[in-house]
């Protein structure tokens, strides 16, 4: 059975994530605060903890901190309603594993922290070479569920914009990034793709550097992009033909949703902008 | 003996002799061709011919013959058809009689060659007719299992297609994307409507031959069913060595009536029997039975076989194209078709390996009642929601529970329905949408009804049941390809609200929603503010995964730790702590947030910020206004702990007020 730790110094919260975790089967243990917190991850080893930033003692980032370096590091999910990047960034920089918005409801809750005990424990870290408010550079693992936690950092950074902006970027972000993933990478934990998030007064850019040999346009018949002028549907024509799942409107839609997407010549590493 | 009668037995194909002992037998008439055709060197002499010398058939009629005649008895010997060959070769049937007439003994040979021929080739045709019979329905039921795949994978992409370009027209594009946009919409269009025709062909034409063959009532006795097919199939477990039988404990004379359509339901039996049958060794017995279990009878075949294969799982094997490893199973049709019929009559099917040895494969099916048919509700009810009966609210935010097996529509329509303002859970199958409706409360579930693991059907009857003696129920919406007016009959009695046929638009799934019973008007202005701080039970009770006895337990830890977080917060701004003002103003924010006090969590919030950035002069008065909204949280929190669980409910019905602005918060 999962050994989680639920560092949480608000009573309310801290019983009622117990209440919770404790009912799906779960050995739950708790701490007031970020000291009893780090007395209690040395004493028993945690799959587990669920981190609140703000505590009394010692703060999670301080927490966080103070773990770097043990041999055993839990996977660790922090829990805020806190906003600013500097948390984000952080938190980041100390191998957190996910974020989890508060107040926590149950539904997500259970799905989160189920999601991350049943990982392959194989899968290597998300790698963080720069994690400045202007320049965010991840090195992430060909694999699937990284997309939703990198999203639930990324998606932090922009929180000031307006949430139309906030949600198109995001949908042709995630729809970037699978690519990466499924077609440059595909779905080998070993490789990784290279994603740079940078932040300027009036724009908004990613840049997505996958490591497959890139692609061409003749090859890419099967998705609507790529459709002729004077027959928008001839990719469902092509995907039938290559028994592929119906669909293909992904990199079509991106470009509806950001000012730009620019691609390298190899096609292997593409730039989306979103001017503000 | 006069010429005409000499020449009459020739005529009529008699070759008539009498004994004379020693095997000789003298000819009394003239012979007939066939005689002479056969035993051409016996038949010219006119003296006595040595017959028992021309056939061993013969010979050992003579036998029997010749202890008939010395017997003396009155009644004839006969013998049985036999076949002699012609000096050309050709093939003649010969019956022998022996007679004692007027103390002569007679010896009659006949050739019944015509009248054989005839019933050989009336056997023929018979059993061709057999194989013809069993070819065709081998065919009806490709076809079905084809019209299955037409409304289940051909559509499927359809769905797909709407969402996606619904989607798009919604997005901010250029006039030509427009225009290729409509191209595509009106070419989707077409192919939804061919599929539509298709399927209407399909279903008429079943509908047709279900009307003729039984006048409409749909229902048939499983046992009759059961025999006819153990019948029919008697002779294929003869040869096999294997005994098929109804088993003992089966009342024989009840009637077992049941939701389903005579040929088909002795084709599932058929599938199951050979099924049974492949694995059974000879020598060992197959074993057929029905039970009741109320509203379901059930039916199952065991046989006597190595079980089930332990790398599939029962779903697997009835899938389509799988087939046993070892054994000869065909191409993986015939189990499919069960399944896909007996659901389709709003069954289940299954099997397992039987504890000592060999498998059972059952189903069970609705036991049909005579009124059943004139109240199931017509396909057309979901059309009729185009029409002026019921008036249209506009959409409130919902939430909604989303189970589709394809990423795809899943994801489309997730993104659609939030953009709308819901609150969406997306569950992948059957087994996660059941496990999202028990983690936390939902106004509308979509179910797909095509899903592995547990199709839409079974996660609305076992929702239906969870609610049992609750009050909220949840508004289910099946989406379906099957949208005859059978299958819209059959989701409602598994207890959907309303039918959403594949592939479906979002106009229609925004239609049904705005249908949605206590669907109220949506609040585009902030909410006025209400007079009472903090979410309703309803919300605080699915925020929590529907457990009242945690949200009773949280409520009472706030209560109690209140006035001393209170107090403690006013300590820290009297000595100017201001990191431990914000600490606790923190710790404070994450209570009032979970049960949804935002004005109180704004006033932390403020407070907090406070604290970081050192400047306490506002505090006081922040700290004031927090007090207050604190005081209206726990005046709100001390009546839902001291509900009975009785009144508990009825005021959540009552709270059901117009909703807070729930979005923003959110973001």
């Amino acid at each position: 059975m999962p050994h989680i730790l639920v560092a949480e110094d608000d009573a309310t919260t801290r019983e009622m994530i117990r209440g919770i975790l404790t009912k799906q089967g779960y050995d739950v243990s708790t701490a007031a605060d970020g000291m009893s917190a780090l007395r209690t991850l040395k004493k028993r080893k945690f799959d587990l903890v669920l981190l609140d930033i703000w505590m009394p003692k010692m703060s999670g980032l301080g927490l966080i901190g103070t773990l770097h370096g043990e041999q055993h590091i839990p996977k660790i999910i922090v829990m805020t309603s806190d906003k600013t990047s500097d948390t984000v960034l952080n938190s980041l920089r100390g191998q957190v594993y996910q974020f989890l918005a508060k107040p926590v409801d149950a539904h997500t809750l259970i799905s989160t922290v189920d999601n991350a005990l049943s990982e392959d424990p194989a899968i290597p870290p998300i790698e963080v070479l720069s994690a400045n408010k202007h320049w965010v550079e991840l090195l992430v693992p060909c694999e699937r569920s990284v997309v939703s936690r990198v999203q639930s950092f990324l998606s932090r950074l922009e929180t000031d914009l307006p949430a139309e902006v906030m949600e198109k970027v995001g949908y042709a972000f995630r729809e970037l990034l699978n690519n990466a993933i499924e077609w440059g990478g595909h779905l080998d934990p070993n490789l990784k793709v290279r994603i740079s998030y940078i932040r300027t007064r009036k724009l908004l850019m990613y840049r997505l550097d996958d490591p497959g040999p890139g692609f061409k346009m003749e090859d890419l018949k099967h998705a609507a992009v790529s459709n002729p002028a004077d027959d928008p549907m001839a990719h469902m024509t092509v995907r039938e033909q290559r028994g592929l799942r119906p669909g293909g409107l992904g990199l079509m839609l991106t470009q509806q949703l950001v000012d730009e997407l620019v691609y390298n010549e190899a096609r292997n590493e593409v730039v989306l902008i979103k001017y503000l | 003996m006069p010429d005409v009668l000499q020449e009459f037995p020739m005529e009529m194909g008699f070759a008539l002799f009498e004994y004379c002992g020693d095997g000789n037998f003298l000819p009394i008439a003239q012979l007939p061709d066939w005689f002479s055709e056969i035993w051409a060197g016996a038949g010219n002499a006119s003296g006595p011919i040595p017959l028992s010398q021309q056939s061993p058939f013969l010979e050992n009629f003579l036998l029997e013959a010749e202890e008939f005649w010395n017997s003396h008895a009155s009644a004839a010997c006969q013998s049985e058809t036999w076949i002699e060959k012609s000096v050309s070769g050709r093939e003649i049937p010969v019956q022998a009689k022996a007679l004692f007439l007027g103390g002569k003994r007679i010896l009659v040979l006949f050739s019944p060659d015509s009248q054989f021929r005839e019933q050989v080739r009336i056997l023929q045709t018979a059993r061709n007719a057999l194989l013809d019979h069993e070819r065709l329905a081998r065919e009806i039921q490709k076809k079905e299992i084809l019209l299955h795949c037409i409304v289940h994978d051909l559509s499927q992409p359809l769905s797909v297609m709407h969402v996606a370009m619904d989607s798009l027209s919604q997005e901010s594009i250029s006039e030509r994307s427009k225009q290729f946009l409509t191209l595509g919409k009106h070419a989707s269009d077409q192919q939804e409507t061919m599929i539509r025709q298709i399927l209407q062909a399909f279903s008429d034409d079943l509908r047709a031959s279900l009307d003729a063959g039984t006048e409409g009532n749909s229902s048939s006795d499983l046992l009759e069913c059961a025999r006819k097919s153990m019948i029919s199939l008697g002779l294929t477990f003869d040869a096999k060595g294997v005994r098929v039988a109804v088993s003992p404990s089966v009342d024989l004379k009840a009637k077992w009536p049941v939701v389903a359509e005579d040929s088909r339901l002795q084709r599932i039996f058929s599938n199951l029997l050979e099924n049974a049958l492949r694995y059974t060794p000879a020598g060992r017995r197959v074993t057929i039975g029905v039970e009741d279990e109320g509203d379901f009878l059930k039916a199952y075949v065991d046989d006597e076989g190595p079980g089930l294969p332990q790398d599939l799982r029962p779903e697997q094997i009835f899938g389509l194209f799988m087939k046993g490893k070892q054994g000869g199973g065909k191409a993986g049709l015939g189990l499919y078709f069960c399944r896909i019929t007996v659901e389709r009559w709003g069954g289940s099917i299954g099997c397992v390996t039987l504890p000592v040895k060999g498998s059972r494969f059952w189903f069970r099916l609705p036991r049909s009642a005579d009124n059943m048919a004139t109240h199931a509700p017509n396909a057309r009810d979901a059309s009729d929601l185009t029409g002026t009966k019921r008036k249209p609210i506009p959409i409130r935010p919902l939430r909604i529970l989303l189970a589709d097996d394809q990423e795809d529509i899943r994801t489309l329509t997730a993104y659609q329905l939030k953009r709308s303002g819901h609150k969406v859970v997306v569950a992948r199958d059957g087994i996660h949408a059941l496990k999202a409706f028990h983690s936390a409360s939902f106004d509308v579930a979509l179910l797909d009804q095509e899903m592995p693991g547990m199709t839409g059907d079974e996660v609305a009857r076992a929702i239906r049941t969870a609610e049992q003696g609750k009050k909220k129920r949840v508004f289910l919406v099946a989406s379906t390809g099957n949208t005859t007016s059978e299958d819209a009959g059959r989701l409602k009695q598994a207890g959907f609200d309303e039918v959403l046929g594949k592939p479906f638009r979002l106009e229609d799934l925004n239609l049904i929603l705005s249908y949605f019973p206590g669907a109220e008007p949506a609040v585009k202005t902030p909410a006025p503010p209400s007079p009472q701080e903090g979410a309703t039970l309803a919300e605080l009770t699915a925020r929590v995964g529907g457990d009242e006895k945690l949200l009773k337990r949280m409520i009472h830890t706030f209560l109690r730790d209140i006035p001393k977080r209170v107090t403690g917060i006013a300590s820290v701004i009297r000595r100017k702590d201001p990191e431990a003002l914000a600490s606790l103003a923190h710790a404070l924010k994450g209570s009032v947030s979970i049960f949804g006090a935002e004005t109180a969590r704004k006033r932390c919030q403020e407070l907090q910020e406070l604290g970081r950035s050192g400047e306490l002069s506002a505090a006081v008065e922040i700290f004031g206004a927090l007090k207050e909204e604190i005081a209206k949280l726990q005046a709100n929190l001390r009546g839902y702990a001291n509900q009975t669980p009785a009144r508990l409910k009825s005021s959540h019905a009552k709270r059901q007020g117009p909703p807070r602005n729930r979005g923003k918060r959110r973001r």
